[in-house]
C-alpha cells in the first residue's frame, strides 16, 4: 500500500524513509523536544530505531499512520504528524480512536508548523476515516505550545490521566 | 515492498499480517517464550508497538522477521528472520545481519526453529553474500544455543545487554 504524499502551503508530509532516521535520532536525542514526550527522557540509539521503524510499519499493517514533516522551503524533514492504533488499554480514555500525535524538531518549533501539518492530517483522516469520526490525542498537562496546537486544530479536553506518573490531559474532535 | 515467501519441508515463511497480532501477542505474554528474550510477557499495548516493527523494519531496510506458519496445521508458530536493531550493546554490531526467533511453546521440540533459521541464513547469503552473521542467545536458553550451533553459528564473545548476561554467537567468515 502507497502512503500517501500531502501538500500544504509550506510543508510536504510523506512516507520514512531510512535516510529520515538521522533527522529522527537527533530530535529524539534533544530535551527541547523531548521533554513533554514519553517519560521525558531521551531515547537511545536503539529506542528511537524502535519508534522509527513502527512508523512505517503501522502503515503497511492497517494503512494509516505516521508521517515525515518536511519543510517545503529548506527540503529539511522537520518532523513527524500522523495516526496512531496504539491499542491502550480499555481503560485510557483515549483508548479506541485513531490518536493523532506531532513532534517537530525544535528548530521548527513556534512557526505555525504543527497546527498546518495537523490540519492536513486532519483533512486526509476525514476522508480515511470518515466525516464525524472520532480522534483523540494525548498531550503533557504541561505541554503549552503542543496544547494551543490541539485547541487550533479543534480538539476539546474531555478527560485526564497520567502515564509513568505523569499528567496528561485527553482531546477528542470529529473529523 | 513485498516480503519474499520462503518455504521449505514442514514450514512457510511469510511477511506478518494484522491478523496474526492475536498469535503474535499470545507468544510475546507466554513467560515460558519471554524469560530468555526481554526478560518479561508483554502487554497487548507493549506487543502492538513491537509488532509494528516487523513490518517497518522490511520497509525501510529490505529484510526483515518472518511469520513462521506449520504447513500441516496452516497456523502460526512463531517468528524468526534477520534484523538490524541498532542495540545499545558492547562490543557493538551495527550493521551486521542479526538472526533471531522465537517459537510458541506448543512448537517447541520439533526442529522447527532450525528449519526456519537454516532457510533465513540461506536466504540472507542470497542477499547480503556470505558475511558474518551473529544472533544473541541468553546463556541459560539451552534450546536456542543448540539451534544456533546446529546452523553454524560459534561463540564470539560474552556481554551485558539490557543489565543481562548475554551470549553474542557468529557464523564467522
Amino acid at each position: 500500500m502507497p502512503i500517501p504524499t500531502l501538500t500544504t502551503s509550506r510543508l510536504i508530509l510523506r512516507a520514512h524513509t531510512a535516510d529520515d532516521f538521522a533527522s529522527y535520532l537527533a530530535e529524539r536525542t534533544d530535551p527541547a523536544v523531548m521533554k513533554y514526550l514519553g517519560k521525558g527522557d531521551l531515547l537511545t540509539e536503539e529506542e528511537a530505531w524502535q519508534k522509527f521503524t513502527s512508523m512505517p510499519g503501522h502503515w503497511a499493517l492497517v494503512g494509516f499512520g505516521t508521517w515525515s514533516v518536511v519543510e517545503k522551503e529548506s527540503g529539511r524533514r522537520i518532523g513527524n504528524v500522523g495516526f496512531t492504533d496504539k491499542k491502550r488499554p480499555p481503560e485510557h480514555p483515549a483508548s479506541g480512536a485513531p490518536e493523532m500525535g506531532w513532534a517537530l524538531a525544535a528548530s521548527a518549533h513556534g512557526k505555525g508548523y504543527a497546527t498546518e501539518a495537523v490540519a492536513a492530517a486532519l483533512d486526509w483522516g476525514r476522508g480515511f476515516f470518515g466525516r464525524g469520526a472520532r480522534t483523540v490525542c494525548v498531550i503533557s498537562t504541561d505541554n503549552a505550545a503542543s496544547l494551543r496546537v490541539a485547541e487550533k486544530a479543534g480538539f476539546k479536553q474531555f478527560a485526564t490521566a497520567t502515564r509513568y506518573g505523569l499528567g496528561r490531559l485527553v482531546f477528542e474532535r470529529e473529523l | 515492498m513485498d516480503i519474499p515467501v520462503i518455504e521449505t519441508e514442514r514450514l512457510i515463511l511469510r511477511g506478518h499480517t494484522v491478523e496474526d497480532f492475536p498469535s503474535y501477542a499470545a507468544m510475546w505474554r507466554e513467560p515460558v517464550v519471554t524469560r530468555f528474550i526481554g526478560g518479561a510477557p508483554l502487554s497487548e499495548e507493549d506487543a502492538w508497538a513491537k509488532f509494528m516493527r516487523l513490518a517497518g523494519h522490511w520497509a525501510l531496510l529490505g529484510f526483515g522477521f518472518w511469520a513462521i506458519v506449520e504447513k500441516s496445521s496452516g497456523k502460526r508458530i512463531g517468528e524468526a528472520g534477520i534484523l538490524d536493531v541498532k542495540r545499545d550493546m558492547v562490543p557493538s554490531f551495527h550493521g551486521v545481519p542479526e538472526i533471531g526467533w522465537g517459537l510458541l511453546p506448543s512448537a517447541h521440540g520439533k526442529g522447527y526453529a532450525t528449519e526456519a533459521v537454516r532457510a533465513i541464513i540461506a536466504w540472507g547469503e542470497r542477499r547480503f553474500g556470505k558475511v558474518r552473521m551473529v544472533c544473541i542467545i541468553a546463556p541459560q536458553n539451552t534450546p536456542s544455543l543448540r539451534v544456533a550451533e546446529r546452523v553454524g553459528f560459534r561463540e564470539e564473545t560474552r556481554t551485558t545487554y539490557k543489565g543481562e548476561p548475554i551470549i553474542i554467537l557468529q557464523i564467522p567468515r
